[in-house]
């Protein structure tokens, strides 16, 4: 299909699986928990009050009333206010998105820095002791559980070798001797930004063992994939004929086989994208970084509905919009994709 | 495809690491030196001790034998594997024949359905899904179950896509057989097989989401033993009880590879398009 009416199919296709995840999350914010009302108002409230909270809340109006007026909601930015601050919600995401961000794209590097390499090699010497043990590495990093690796870089480099803070994003001295300007959020580039170079080294170190425990799996998962690709790059007849033309080794890695090896590694950030997302979560919850995971494991324990329920949509909807860049970046490149 | 699995040392050690488990959760009772612990009963007198000859592992905060609770922390764990997997398929496999086979629009519904599905991060959606629920092992697998359908779907729906064009498919319909059943007899043994071997890998990813359900606090609930739940108490005393912190993680860690290295040994063997050997 022409690449205009792929992208024009393919941007409509995220409306409508946005205007689904809208209705799942709404499904579990309003229908699915036992009483939203009696949760708003909490276990002590007189009857009355539950009645004025249905109402407010209005829960008394039809269901299909209730999403149109949940989805206005949502477009208009306001997420709902969370049970337990009774703040906008929308505003708590804003003060730890950043955070998340940061651990998240940190951790998506060193996933690439360390998986692609590691897949081609692999590929190009399959079957050597190498390519094994690369596999064997692949599967403990994807079979390793985020948490326990966080807690077992916690004891090594923490606690006993004293090298790296537990956690936090940033120390106390540094915080309140050298603090960073907030521009994006991002500590790393904002300290970079303003010259802050006693505040970039400390950021780092209190970033380094948190990104490591969440790249596991980005590590595994890029190797592999960036194996299997090259593999099939690698068995193509145009290899066979530079190689039978006498091209150097480098050069028919690198520049031919790799660069067509690559494109289907986009798909691989989007899904890396969003596991390292969830991923996250476990992460933040040991190293005390103060991002959407520790928030949302706050409202875990409160049982703060609207807050994990927005949390999951604001989530989702990145996804599904990086998700749609990530392809449309793509069918710029090879024209030859089309919809599934 | 035995001979095959015969020749790789590493499937069979993690093949008889995936059969230990089983045996190990289901003989727990019997393998525990300290079942009663292990179930949950506390100890207070000998809380945090390192591994020694009556503890092998330890003791946990409570002073329960930590061998003993790991025992018992695989029958959840491996459980949580197994039925998230079953459920999925349950869901997944008939959604996406009908899609796959079928077509027209209820192929349409069934693939935005699973777009939909498939855009949520997995664990964001099973904790919303257990919290609306309500926190208990029985929740999470459900939740979790409900992240996973979708990927089977898929699978299923291009299986019975490509199955669809086949003559003796066509053959059947020419003899007057109905459409449910060619769905049924010729249509569904086809589309099991690398479905089932997705499954097969998928078992070790499931023990993981679990154990991380668990960990948060929305899967077993304490004082019943799960290798997650057992972290999430490690995690306060890491400093004093290593040992506390390390074991569980270990155990998922073991038995979550073993899945994952005996599900690619059966996808390179049985799937003739895997290039990965």
């Amino acid at each position: 299909m022409g690449r205009a009416r792929y992208i024009l199919r393919r941007s409509l296709l995220s409306v409508v699986v946005l205007v689904g995840v809208s209705a799942v999350t709404f499904a579990l914010a309003r229908v699915v928990p036992s009483d939203p009302a009696r949760k708003w108002v909490g276990p002590r409230a007189r009857p009355e009050q539950v009645e004025r909270a249905r109402i407010e809340l209005g829960l008394d109006r039809p269901l299909y009333e209730q999403y149109v007026g949940y989805l206005g909601q949502v477009l208009r930015g306001d997420l709902g206010t969370s049970v337990r601050s009774h703040r906008p919600i929308l505003e708590d995401l804003r003060r730890y998105l950043p955070a998340t961000l940061e651990l998240v794209l940190a951790s998506m590097a060193i996933s690439t820095l360390v998986g692609i390499p590691l897949g081609v090699v692999a590929a190009v010497r399959q079957g050597s002791a190498f390519d094994r043990s690369c596999r064997l590495f692949a599967v403990l990093n994807i079979s390793i559980p985020v948490f326990w690796l966080a807690l077992i870089l916690q004891l090594v480099f923490s606690q006993s070798l004293g090298w790296l803070p537990l956690g936090g994003r940033i120390s106390r001295g540094v915080s309140l001797f050298a603090p960073i300007q907030p521009v994006t959020g991002l500590y790393l580039v904002d300290a970079s930004w303003t010259g802050n170079w006693r505040a970039l080294w400390d950021a780092l170190a209190h970033l380094i063992l948190p990104a490591l425990a969440l790249s596991s799996y980005g590590i595994g998962m890029s190797l592999r994939m960036t194996r299997a690709n090259m593999l099939e790059v690698l068995g193509q007849k145009y290899i066979l004929a530079a190689r039978a033309a006498g091209l150097n080794p480098w050069t028919i890695h690198f520049r031919l086989a790799l660069k067509n090896a690559i494109v289907p590694s986009l798909v691989l950030l989007g899904l890396m994208f969003v596991w390292q997302m969830t991923g996250a979560v476990l992460v933040e919850i040991l190293f005390f970084w103060p991002g959407l995971g520790t928030y949302l494991m706050d409202a875990i324990l409160n049982i703060d509905f609207p807050a994990i329920v927005s949390v999951t949509l604001v989530v989702t909807v990145m996804y599904v919009l990086v998700s749609l860049a990530l392809d449309l970046v793509q069918t710029m490149i090879d024209p030859r994709v089309t919809l599934d | 495809m035995w001979s095959s699995l015969r020749r790789d040392g590493l499937a069979l050690v993690s093949l008889s690491l995936v059969v230990a488990s089983v045996l190990v959760a289901i003989l727990a009772p019997v393998l525990a030196p300290y079942p009663e612990q292990g179930k949950g009963q506390p100890n207070l007198s000998e809380r945090l001790q390192a591994p020694s000859y009556l503890h092998p592992l330890g003791t946990d905060d409570v002073g329960r034998d930590l061998l003993s609770r790991l025992l018992f922390g695989a029958r959840p764990s491996l459980a949580t594997g197994f039925m998230v997997v079953a459920l999925a398929l349950l869901i997944g496999l008939p959604l996406g024949a009908i899609a796959g086979f079928l077509g027209g629009w209820i192929d349409e519904l069934i693939m935005r359905l699973t777009d939909v599905f498939m855009s949520f991060p997995a664990l964001l959606l099973a904790v919303a899904i257990s919290m609306a629920l309500g926190p208990s092992l029985r929740n999470a697998m459900l939740a979790i179950a409900l992240t996973w359908w979708p990927l089977y779907a898929r699978l299923a729906r291009a299986q019975a896509v490509s199955v669809k064009q086949e003559t003796f498919i066509e053959a059947s319909r020419a003899i007057g057989m109905s459409e449910g059943r060619i769905l049924l007899e010729h249509v569904l043994p086809h589309i099991a097989t690398p479905v089932l071997i997705q499954a097969t890998a998928d078992v070790g990813a499931a023990i993981l989401m679990g154990a991380a359900l668990s960990f948060i606090g929305l899967g077993v609930q304490p004082p019943d033993p799960d290798w997650g739940n057992m972290l999430a108490v490690a995690r306060v005393y890491f400093r004093e009880a290593a040992w506390f912190a390390l074991f569980p993680g270990l155990a998922i860690l073991l038995v979550a590879a073993a899945f994952n290295l005996v599900g690619d040994a059966a996808r390179d063997s049985l799937d003739p398009r895997s290039r990965s050997r």
